[in-house]
């Protein structure tokens, strides 16, 4: 990403001075409400009218971490409802009662398309169940290998994108996606709003804090903030300039404009979406070192951005800025994970390539303590949406939270069992508290189970061979 | 390595038909019922392959004299986008990096269905454009300054919309748009300061469809589907400047359209050679040769890092940037280069990290960060096909691959379309642990159905074998030296002969009609954006024709192709039902 910086946090941030023996942050702060719409005044008066679980929104979230995990010791010992973590799920114990750990679901859609890379296939294939659009032919079906492409978007959409759509909410966003590490995905491009269109990640808390959270100072506006105010005038006039070209083309220019204009329409009826910010909703204090750059080769400031689009995402859902979000951990490849002060040892070039190394990664202690940090970064997420209060419950039970990676292994490219974490009960609807195994099934009914949960009528997910029908979650 | 099929549906669904009824080798002369051409539904020919030299009859569903080519209305492409943006603002405003990126599963980025706009992709439109009149709404005084002699700001706003809105939208605005662009300022002047309020009006210009479409409709009434029609001088600017600049047009480009110059095609012809030679010209001209051979970014993770620990990032990058150099190096060679150059000469240009990739000695490695031009051995390095870029592109993560590089001469070079096998194919054969391409190949040809097709391809990829998943040269596989032998079997395209390696290949592609016929349809389809080339067919018999009398020239062919025309005129299509 080369992309020009925004102007640093609005001149109105105060800033803390430099003092000896503190580690000097600038805190991001806005004065509250959001970009498009929201009268300023609104989110500063609680909203006591939000309050039984029946009326609050729900909400679909993802936290993604690359390379696997723990494989060969992943799944909690004991039970179904009387299990033990295992050492790589420790930081996740004061919140195991409101989880659902499931083992035995098996990615085998990521093996429709065999000439991809492991990479390519699994993470394109982990939200959506669905073969590479490049190697379906025009009527839908998967082509053979000859004729199949190493790489294209996936076929279909994810998961996240389907429960955004079944949800139609009146937010401005219809999801938020972030990615830790930077916007690169590089080979995961995982979100995907149909077939060919992928979601691209916001990669700096900075933008994404000014994007949500800044109306700034209502008396000293930004000018990029000042244009945006005139939306819906520009969207007029443009939807006004396709109306007059259309009288003046071909029919076949006409249809390809027409198309267009529906898009521009869309996004004119979306400026009146406000949410409904709930008693939660306030300015995220976002607090980044001194130096901080969203994506750097060696993932040095993961860390800090975990933490910051996390907060993020948290106050995003308490404000109703949209109703599903994902967090992508991006920096599969070369972070080196110093804040756990182990450093890559000699012999590996980059995690990536030990990840490939290890055959056993329960009895090598780095590599435990790294798949066991994105555990701590899950229940960071988990702590802030349990302690946001909405109505008279929080955010976290009014939500569902899947957890989950490409692969169970890395080192051989293997999604078959794949570490799957649901949190949140979704205002009762899920039974939280378990460790189940549905050995046997596909990932794509776990999906199918859980578009249901949102109301999505159909039964398949995802590639239909693949997908016989829901998982039981009960 | 990216398949094409999908945006040629039609035609390859038409194959697919004729391939349920008789197999690839089988199809005999077939019938030829859609006037198709050199793409026709006969992919295979009856003769048994043995045969050598070219077949001069005049290939079936000739061209039957109808004039100008079926176009669609193109959009802008991300890249085509930065350039323009930093051209309006004579390079004062970073041009948005929000803007949406073409779709990469179709073979030529500006083909209309990669750029179709969805919801995100109108969003991300809207946010680059935001963003872009932001930048020009802060840096205003370094971007425009307003005549002193405009008293008022709504003056001086008339000004810029007349100025910006025409660049823009590539020619005068119709008193209508002007208008319609003075409201939006007028709107936003009311709460907002003058800057900020033209800083809308660049906003709403880039979101605008006279801005984001190629609109070529003539300058008369609404036309009729399938209607030919003349370009104006003003769409015939874009069309030149966008194909060979992939940005809008410039200020000598724009007075000769407004003193309507550009319906005369030696005023065309000179501005293509003047955009041709300049800088701006390399990276709009190396986007067609990387979009024709399927040369992407190359990724260090696309291979296996086990058996190439030294394919890194710098490496990967390098050999594109070598694949660039070298083709600009022919293409737009000042004493013009040839096809058959661009196939068979080993000269290019190296780095210190490519000069060690080929072998070049130490003495004629250049410094760090440095270019030097130098030829390679020729017996192995003869053309693109042998390019390093090219060859790791067209293979698997840990082996060549004798399918890819056989599918790209057989439908990149020869323009033969290779149909879809019958569905299960897959399940047809299995290959033994650790075999050769040649063992596998062999057991797809011996399997009736998979050969049938696979006779087409996978022999011109085993000429390649000297050459592994990265592209790097092996004398011996597995202990045994290379076997490089191949053949071209005879199909629509005519080409029929055996050979021995990727120098006999490169000869004899270099050589070949059909080579020439294909790199021209191949050029239509990029300049023109083509979904479906079959409708180009007299377009491109006719520019073949100019290409081979001018001895393979391709910046003959380019001038040839801007003064046609089909470049002067656009047929319309007709709505899809």
């Amino acid at each position: 990403m080369n992309r020009p910086r925004k102007p640093a946090a609005p001149s109105s941030a105060p800033r803390t001075s430099p003092r000896a023996g503190l580690r000097r942050r600038a805190f991001l702060r806005g004065a509250g409400g959001i970009v498009v719409g929201l009268p300023f005044l609104e989110l500063l008066r609680p909203r006591t009218a939000v309050a039984g679980p029946d009326d609050a929104p729900i909400r679909y979230l993802q936290f993604i971490h690359p390379q696997g995990t723990v494989w060969n010791q992943w799944a909690p010992t004991g039970g179904e409802t009387n299990f033990t973590l295992t050492p790589v799920l420790a930081p996740l114990q004061p919140h195991a009662q409101e989880l659902v750990f499931i083992r035995g679901l098996n990615n085998e859609s990521m093996w429709l398309n065999q000439l991809s890379n492991g990479h390519n296939a699994a993470g394109r294939t982990l939200l959506t169940a669905m073969p590479f659009s490049g190697n379906l032919d025009g009527q839908g079906d998967l082509l053979p290998v000859e004729q199949q492409v190493d790489n294209s978007h996936a076929g279909g959409p994810s998961i996240d994108q389907v429960i955004a759509q079944q949800l139609q909410a009146p937010t401005p966003y219809a999801s938020l996606n972030f990615g830790v590490g930077g916007a690169s995905v590089n080979e995961y491009q995982m979100l995907f709003g149909a077939a060919d269109e992928p979601i691209s990640l916001d990669g700096s808390p900075q933008e994404v804090f000014d994007k949500l959270f800044t109306n700034g100072d209502p008396m000293a506006p930004t000018t990029a903030e000042l244009i945006r105010s005139r939306r819906a005038s520009v969207l007029d006039a443009v939807g006004e300039s396709f109306t007059k070209l259309n009288s003046q083309v071909g029919a076949a220019d006409r249809q390809r404009l027409e198309a267009h204009a529906d898009k521009i329409r869309e996004l004119e009826k979306s400026l009146s979406n406000t949410g409904k910010p709930g008693i939660g909703c306030g300015t995220p204090e976002v607090a980044l070192p001194p130096g901080f750059q969203p994506e750097t080769d060696g993932g040095l400031y993961d860390a800090d951005a975990s933490r910051a689009f996390i907060d993020l995402m948290v106050m995003a859902m308490a404000c109703d800025l949209a109703r599903v979000g994902t967090l992508q951990y991006t920096n599969y490849h070369g972070p080196t994970y110093p804040w756990l002060g182990h450093g890559i040892p000699g012999g590996y070039d980059s995690w990536h390539t030990w990840v490939h190394a290890v055959a056993d990664p329960a009895a090598d202690p780095t590599v435990l303590d790294v798949y066991r940090w994105y555990m701590g970064e899950l229940a960071y997420f988990l702590q802030r949406l349990g302690e946001t209060p909405e109505g008279e419950s929080t955010l976290l039970d009014h939500c569902l939270v899947l957890a989950t990676s490409e692969f169970d292994n890395g080192s051989v490219h293997s999604a078959y069992s794949l570490p799957i974490i649901l949190a949140g009960n979704l205002c009762g609807r899920l039974q939280t508290g378990r460790s189940i195994d549905r050995g046997g099934h596909y990932h794509g009914e776990l999906f199918a189970a859980l578009q249901q949960l949102f109301g999505v009528e159909s039964s398949t997910f995802g590639w239909g061979p693949l997908c016989p029908g829901p998982i039981s979650l009960g | 390595m990216r398949s094409r099929l999908r945006t040629r549906g039609a035609l390859a669904l038409a194959l697919a038909q004729v391939m349920t009824m008789t197999a690839c080798g089988d199809a005999g002369d077939g019938d030829e019922t859609d006037g198709g051409g050199t793409e026709g539904a006969t992919t295979g020919a009856s003769g048994d392959g043995s045969s050598s030299g070219e077949d001069t009859d005049a290939p079936p569903g000739a061209c039957e004299g109808e004039l100008g080519v079926t176009a669609p209305m193109r959009r802008m492409t991300g890249a085509q986008y930065r350039n323009t943006v930093v051209e309006l603002f004579g390079g004062a405003v970073a041009p948005s990096d929000l803007f949406p990126a073409p779709d990469s599963s179709y073979q030529y980025s500006n083909n209309p269905e990669a750029n179709v706009v969805t919801q995100l992709r109108a969003e991300n439109i809207m946010l680059a454009a935001e963003e872009v009149g932001a930048a020009v709404a802060d840096g205003l005084d370094g971007i425009w300054q307003c005549p002193p002699e405009l008293a008022s700001d709504a003056a001086c706003a008339a000004a810029f919309i007349e100025e910006h809105g025409a660049r823009a939208y590539r020619r005068p605005l119709e008193p209508v748009e002007a208008d319609a662009l003075l409201n939006v300022y007028s709107d936003a002047r009311a709460t907002l300061e003058h800057h900020v309020a033209l800083g809308v009006v660049v906003a709403t210009i880039l979101q605008s469809p006279q801005f984001l479409y190629f609109i070529e409709r003539g300058d008369g009434p609404t036309p009729e589907d399938g209607a030919l029609l003349e370009l104006t001088d003003w769409e015939l600017a874009t069309r030149l400047s966008y194909l060979l600049w992939d940005t809008a047009p410039d200020a000598a480009l724009r007075a000769s359209a407004a003193a309507g110059e550009l319906q005369d095609p030696a005023q065309l012809e000179a501005h293509a050679r003047r955009l041709l030679a300049d800088p701006r010209a390399r990276p709009a001209v190396s986007r067609f040769f990387r979009e024709w051979l399927e040369v992407h970014e190359l990724s260090p993770s696309a291979k296996d890092p086990a058996l190439f620990p030294g394919f890194d990032q710098t490496l990967a990058a390098a050999m594109v940037e070598e694949f660039d150099r070298f083709v600009l190096g022919v293409a737009l060679a000042p004493e013009g280069g040839t096809l058959a150059e661009l196939l068979t000469s080993a000269v290019t240009e190296v780095d210190a990290t490519m000069a060690s990739f080929y072998g070049v000695p130490q003495d004629m490695t250049p410094g760090p960060g440095q270019w030097a031009a130098i030829e390679l051995d020729p017996a192995r390095r003869p053309g693109v096909l042998t390019r390093a870029a090219v060859l790791a592109e067209h293979a698997n993560a840990a082996t060549s691959s004798a399918i890819f590089r056989g599918h790209l001469v057989r439908e990149g070079l020869l323009c033969d379309v290779i149909p879809p096998p019958p569905p299960g194919a897959m399940a047809m054969v299995s290959f033994p642990e650790g075999s050769t391409q040649r063992e596998q190949s062999e057991i797809l040809h011996e399997d009736p159905v998979c050969g049938s097709c696979h006779v087409y391809m996978n022999p011109i990829g085993l000429g390649l074998e000297h050459y592994d998943a990265i592209g790097a040269y092996r004398a011996d596989e597995n202990g045994a030296p290379v076997d490089a032998s191949g053949e071209i079997r005879q199909s629509s395209s005519g080409l029929a002969a055996t050979f021995d390696g990727a120098g006999e290949l490169a000869t004899l592609l270099a050589g070949a009609e059909a080579t020439h016929a294909c790199f021209v349809e191949q050029w239509h389809a990029h300049a023109l954006g083509l979904d479906d080339r079959r409708d180009a067919r007299c377009s491109v018999d006719g520019l073949t024709q100019t290409f081979l009398d001018a001895g393979g020239d391709l910046d003959a062919m380019m001038i040839a192709f801007v003064t046609s025309e089909t470049f002067m005129t656009r047929r319309l299509p007709e709505v899809s039902p």
